[in-house]
């Protein structure tokens, strides 16, 4: 895959950057934890809701303590992680005994409904905890599909792994799934539409999630 | 990441892009890279990966942080190779869903292309924190070892106004004694060891086998840390 002196691309440099921190190199472990992190984040946030970041916390304490027993390129580390995350969450769920619920605006909805091109604007944080909590009010196997799949970028064998599942049974959720979206979608611009005529609709106010203060001068990105 | 690299997974990738179509914008939404406010936790991560087994202790609580094995220059470049690989993502799990056939024609060719702002840049290295070790407290006749990184996420922990419920702190209470008493005994193993008897700390049990690659980095790992042991960003 790489090349001695040629800088490796994108699953190469995972696979480098594993490496690197598996040796100790702090540096390394930065780039591997931006790389799989949001990916992580957003699967447990399918998976326990609020409860996402302690999860993750959870899952990255693990996953330290034996990433010098892990040995692989960076796909199979990404489905490492995502297991750990996934058996946190169980044992997390098991002690919570509730399932996560996401509400998801209509509003928020609509901003992936209408025909608007956003193709040229920065795709905002808003925008994609509305598209996770929209994978989220799935049903849990499809939902975990769809994640697994296109989020994390996992391959179905590997998804499948992660799942438990044999390979055939995730491409079925992650179809699903993802008909299912179109159809809530679909769905949304057909109400907008109907009610476009009647006026904007009332209680229309934009509402991220109301229990997560924005925190967008985080440390350590500078 | 390498999602466009498969086969089976490529097929539809030149045919669809994300355009107009609502799912498209969807899951391009969903696999944006990350955003910073999906990064706090990092200094709890990396708090913990220092004080992971291997991460270079030695006797008598001097640390030696593994140096890179390669240059600080190829992880940088690295990173900006793997925003790159996200914002590919995105486009390949559109054309994921394009494959399923669940996405309609495209309406134009046109990929998603993060802001840079959305791409976090390398800090420098060994910005915070204490050096990392396994830290000796003896306590009731008896020699314990608990990683300093444990006391660090759990002060980063505790900050965030989190409660000691979680797997990861069992080993924590039951080494302190009670939940009560971690903060009292987490002070006194990140406190600085002036004052602690010069007997050599088994750090972790064995020499790690990683050690030994390059030269101690000369000025890092063993510097006293220039903040206290609960600093880690607050929300």
């Amino acid at each position: 895959m790489a090349e001695p002196e040629a800088v490796p691309e994108g699953a190469a440099a995972l696979t480098a950057a594993v490496e690197a921190a598996r040796d100790g190199d702090e540096d390394a472990f930065r780039v591997v934890y931006r790389t799989v992190h949001p990916g992580l984040l957003r699967y447990l946030r399918v998976l326990v809701g609020d409860d996402a970041d302690d999860v993750a916390s959870e899952t990255w304490l693990h996953v330290v303590r034996d990433l010098r027993s892990f040995s692989g390129d960076g796909d199979a580390f990404r489905g490492w992680a995502a297991t750990i995350a996934r058996n946190r969450s169980m044992d997390h769920l098991r002690r919570r005994r509730r399932r996560p619920t996401a509400d998801v605006p209509v509003d928020v909805l609509l901003e992936f409904a209408t025909d608007q091109d956003t193709a040229d604007e920065a795709i905002t944080a808003v925008a994609t905890d509305a598209a996770i909590a929209l994978i989220a009010q799935l049903p849990r196997d499809q939902a975990e599909a769809v994640i697994l799949r296109v989020v994390l970028g996992l391959d179905a064998a590997s998804a499948a792994r992660v799942l438990g599942k044999r390979p055939g049974a995730v491409r079925t959720a992650a179809y699903r799934g993802l008909r299912r979206l179109a159809q809530t979608l679909d769905e949304a611009v057909t109400d907008r539409d109907a009610t476009d005529t009647d006026g904007p609709s009332s209680g229309g106010a934009p509402a991220p999630r109301s229990d997560e203060t924005p925190n967008v001068n985080a440390d350590g990105m500078r | 990441m390498t999602f466009r690299d498969r086969p089976s997974d490529r097929d539809d990738t030149e045919a669809v892009r994300a355009g107009a179509d609502p799912l498209a914008r969807l899951l391009a939404a969903a696999s944006a890279p990350g955003h910073p406010a999906e990064l706090t936790g990092e200094q709890v991560a990396v708090a913990a990966f220092r004080s992971a087994p291997g991460a270079g202790v030695v006797p008598g609580g001097a640390v030696t942080r593994p140096v890179a094995t390669r240059p600080r220059v190829l992880t940088r470049v690295l990173a900006v190779k793997l925003a790159a690989a996200a914002a590919a993502t995105a486009a390949a799990s559109v054309a994921f869903a394009a494959g399923t056939g669940i996405i309609p024609n495209p309406i134009r060719a046109r990929t998603v292309v993060p802001t840079a702002s959305a791409t976090p840049a390398l800090p420098p290295a060994a910005t915070s924190g204490h050096p990392a070790s396994g830290s000796v407290v003896s306590g009731s006749g008896a020699t314990r070892t608990v990683p300093r990184g444990l006391c660090q996420a759990y002060f980063a922990w505790k900050s965030q106004g989190k409660n000691l419920d979680r797997p990861a702190f069992e080993h924590l209470v039951t080494e302190a004694g009670s939940e009560a008493g971690v903060d009292a005994y987490c002070t006194k193993l990140l406190a600085p060891p002036t004052d602690e008897p010069g007997q050599p700390s088994p750090g972790q049990g064995q020499p790690s086998p990683g050690q030994g690659q390059g030269n101690p980095s000369p000025g890092e790992g063993n510097r006293p840390s220039a903040s206290p042991p609960g600093h880690v960003r607050r929300g």
